[in-house]
C-alpha cells in the first residue's frame, strides 16, 4: 500500500446561480482528512453535503477555496490527462444513483474493469483478475459482470458501482449515500467490507449520509452540516454523547425515539 | 366462496347483508393473492388480515417481499394486467370487486393512499389549492366555496399555516417535508375508512420522519379510520402501529404486537431484521449484524437459503402457526441474538477467488 493520503480543504466554497439569483450551497469551509481516517459527513437534504464531497472529490468546480491532494491542487490537477490519471488512482467517488452512472451499452465486467487498465496500468489479463476479487469481496456473482446495468437490481449495481471504485484500490473513497437505497438488512454488510476495506488499505473515507447510525458505525470522526456550513465536527463517541449544536442534538435525539420540536 | 375477478363496480353496493357488516371491520381480506404477467411465482400469496376502526397496523420487509403490491391491491392500484384473487376482499364490510386484466385501476372511495414520493404523486402542474379542492368535491360533495374554506382548514391541521401561499404554490415550489404534510391533507380530506401509507416518510430526514409519521397517526385517529403502513423501518412501524406484519417473499411469515415486537419476535427473518437495524448504541461494534443477501431460492420456506437454523424439514412451507410461520420458533426464542450474528467480513487482500458464488 501506498503512502497515507493527505487531503486540505483550503476555504473551498460552491454558489448555483439559479433563478431568484445567487445561492451559496457550500460556505467557505476548511478541514483536512488525513489516511485512515473515516469522515461521516451528515446533514438533513439541501445542506451541502453532497456538493462539498463532489468538490472533495474533483467532481465539481469550486467556486472559492481549494482542495489539496497530498499537497497538490486538485482542480489544477484535473486540467492535464496524466494529472487525471494520478487524481483518479488515489481518489474515488460512489453516488447514490447508481441508474445513471453506468453506461447503459456496456456490461459491468467491461466498466469495472477499466479503472483497472486506464488508472493503475494493469493488463487485461490482470485487470480482469482484480475485477474478480473485487467482484467476490463485494459478494457478487461474477456470471452477473457479464451483464448490462439494467439487468441487475438496484442493490446488485449499489454493488457494481463500489466495485468499480474498489477495483483502484483508492486512497481516499468518497461514499455518498451508498447504502440509503438498500435494504437494512443487506446495509449491515456493505458497510461491514467498506470499513474493512479502509482498515486493510489505510484508505480514507469520507462518507456521506443522512442516517446517523450507521455513519456513526462507520466512522473514526463525524462532521454535521446545516446550511451550507460544517456546524459541528468531532471525534464519532464525543459527538454522540455530547452533541454541542442544537441540530446535532435534535437528530441524536430523533434516533434515541424522543422526537423533539423543530426550529425552523 | 371464491369471488370472481369482476371488473369494478360490478358488484352491486346494495349487495344482501354478507357477514362481514357484522364484524364491523374495515378491511377484511382473506387469501389474497397477486401475480403480475409473466412472472414465475406470485408477487403476494395468501394475504390474510383484518382491520377494525382504529386499528393501526404495519407491513414491513424488504423492496420485493411484497409489501407494496399488498398495499397497490387492497387501494385498488395495481397494474392492469395483474391477476388478482382472493377468498375474501371486503372494505367496511362491502365485498369489493378485484380488478379484472385490462380494466384501469381506479380509486377505491374508502380508502386513501399516501406514498414515499410526493414529488410524483401530486399533479406538478397544478396548484395545491386546485388539487385539494378537487379531492374535497368530489369526495365530500363540498360546494365551491366550502371547498375553499376546508382547503384552508386543512393545510392548517397538516401544520402549514401559510395557507395563503400554499394554496396558491405548485408542487415544485414546497420543501419535501411540506408535500409530504399536503399529500396527508389529500389523503385525508376525503374522509377515508382506511389509508394506506406506503413509505410515507422515506423521503425525509429522521426528525422529520417522527414529526410526519405523528401527524399522520393524530389525524387517522382523530377519524376513527384504520391505517395499513407499509415501511422497511421496523421500528418506525413499532412505534406508530399497534400489530406488526412482516412479510417475506409474498407472504406473511410473522405477526406480532408493536409492543412485543422486540421481545416477543419468534421468526429468524425478524430477528435478523431487528438485529441489522444500526443503533446508536451499536456504532461503536466492530461489526454489524446482517442477513446474508437473497440467493432467489425458492419451495419450502423461503428463506431457508439465507436462514441459520434451516433443515432439511424446511423444504416443506410452515404454516402460519400461533402468528409465525417456521419450524424453529422455540430454538429461535431460546436465542434470539443468534439469527444475525456479527460476522467479520472478508479480506480483500487475501481474497479467495474459490469463493466466488456460481
Amino acid at each position: 500500500m501506498s503512502a497515507p493520503i493527505r487531503v486540505e480543504v483550503d476555504g473551498l466554497g460552491k454558489d448555483f446561480v439559479g433563478p431568484d439569483g445567487r445561492f451559496t450551497a457550500v460556505r467557505d469551509q476548511t478541514f483536512a482528512i488525513d489516511g485512515g481516517t473515516r469522515i461521516g459527513l451528515i446533514g438533513e437534504s439541501g445542506s451541502g453535503k453532497s456538493t462539498l464531497a463532489r468538490m472533495i472529490a474533483g467532481l465539481a468546480t469550486p467556486t472559492r477555496g481549494t482542495v489539496h491532494v497530498d499537497g497538490r491542487d486538485v482542480h489544477r490537477l484535473l486540467a492535464t490527462r496524466a494529472g487525471r490519471t494520478e487524481h483518479w488512482r488515489a481518489v474515488q467517488m460512489v453516488a447514490q444513483d447508481t441508474t445513471s452512472s453506468f453506461d447503459p451499452r456496456r456490461t459491468l465486467r467491461d466498466a469495472v474493469a477499466t479503472p483497472a487498465v486506464r488508472l493503475c496500468g494493469l493488463t487485461t489479463v490482470e485487470a480482469n483478475r482484480r475485477v474478480d476479487e473485487t467482484l467476490a469481496f463485494l459478494s457478487l456473482p461474477a456470471a452477473l459482470a457479464d451483464r448490462r446495468p439494467s439487468d441487475l437490481s438496484g442493490g446488485q449495481r449499489q454493488r457494481f458501482a463500489l466495485a468499480r471504485a474498489l477495483v483502484v484500490r483508492p486512497r481516499l473513497l468518497v461514499c455518498d449515500e451508498v447504502v440509503s437505497a438498500l435494504d437494512v438488512s443487506v446495509q449491515g454488510t456493505i458497510l461491514n467490507l467498506l470499513k474493512n476495506y479502509s482498515l486493510e488499505f489505510g484508505a480514507a473515507m469520507l462518507f456521506v449520509s443522512h442516517g446517523l447510525p450507521a455513519t456513526a458505525f462507520v466512522s473514526t470522526s463525524l462532521m454535521v452540516m446545516r446550511a451550507g456550513a460544517v456546524v459541528e465536527s468531532g471525534p464519532v463517541e464525543s459527538v454522540v454523547t455530547a452533541p454541542a449544536h442544537p441540530y446535532t442534538r435534535q437528530l441524536i435525539a430523533a434516533y434515541r425515539g424522543t422526537p423533539m420540536a423543530v426550529a425552523s | 366462496m371464491r369471488q370472481n375477478v369482476l371488473g369494478p363496480r360490478a358488484v352491486p353496493e346494495t349487495a344482501a347483508p354478507s357477514p362481514d357488516q357484522v364484524d364491523g371491520s374495515v378491511l377484511a381480506v382473506e387469501g389474497l393473492r397477486v401475480r403480475y404477467p409473466g412472472a414465475s411465482a406470485e408477487a403476494i400469496s395468501d394475504i390474510s388480515t383484518v382491520l377494525a376502526a382504529g386499528d393501526r397496523v404495519a407491513l414491513v420487509g424488504e423492496s420485493g417481499s411484497g409489501k407494496s403490491t399488498t398495499g397497490l391491491a387492497v387501494g385498488g392500484l395495481l397494474p392492469r394486467d395483474a391477476e388478482v384473487t382472493a377468498d375474501r376482499f371486503a372494505i367496511d364490510g362491502r365485498p369489493q370487486p378485484l380488478m379484472a386484466p385490462g380494466v384501469l385501476p381506479r380509486r377505491r372511495p374508502d380508502v386513501s393512499m399516501v406514498f414515499q414520493d410526493a414529488m410524483t404523486c401530486l399533479d406538478p402542474v397544478s396548484t395545491i389549492g386546485t388539487q385539494l379542492r378537487t379531492v374535497l368535491r368530489d369526495a365530500t360533495g363540498a360546494s365551491r366555496a366550502e371547498a375553499k374554506v376546508r382547503a384552508a382548514e386543512w393545510l392548517r391541521r397538516v401544520g402549514l399555516d401559510d395557507t395563503v401561499r400554499v394554496l396558491g404554490s405548485r408542487p415544485y415550489e414546497l420543501s419535501g417535508g411540506m408535500r409530504q404534510r399536503v399529500m396527508i391533507a389529500i389523503a385525508l380530506c376525503s374522509r377515508p375508512r382506511l389509508v394506506i401509507a406506503d413509505e410515507p416518510t422515506s423521503a425525509l430526514d429522521a426528525s422529520l420522519a417522527r414529526q410526519a409519521m405523528g401527524l399522520l397517526t393524530d389525524l387517522v385517529r382523530e377519524s376513527g379510520a384504520a391505517m395499513l403502513m407499509i415501511s422497511h423501518d421496523i421500528d418506525l412501524c413499532a412505534e406508530f402501529t399497534d400489530r406488526v406484519l412482516v412479510m417475506y417473499a409474498g407472504r406473511i411469515v410473522e405477526e406480532v404486537a408493536s409492543e412485543r415486537l422486540h421481545t416477543a419476535a419468534a421468526h429468524p427473518y425478524t430477528r435478523g431484521l431487528l438485529a441489522s437495524v444500526p443503533t446508536l448504541a451499536g456504532a461503536g461494534a466492530e461489526w454489524l449484524s446482517a442477513i446474508p443477501a437473497p440467493t432467489g431460492e425458492s419451495g419450502g420456506c423461503d428463506f431457508r437459503a439465507r436462514c441459520r437454523y434451516a433443515t432439511d424439514r424446511c423444504a416443506e412451507l410452515p404454516p402460519l402457526e400461533a402468528g409465525v410461520r417456521c419450524w424453529h420458533t422455540a430454538d429461535v426464542l431460546a436465542a434470539p441474538g443468534a439469527a444475525a450474528p456479527a460476522v467479520p467480513p472478508p479480506s480483500l487482500r487475501e481474497i479467495s477467488l474459490e469463493e466466488v458464488p456460481a
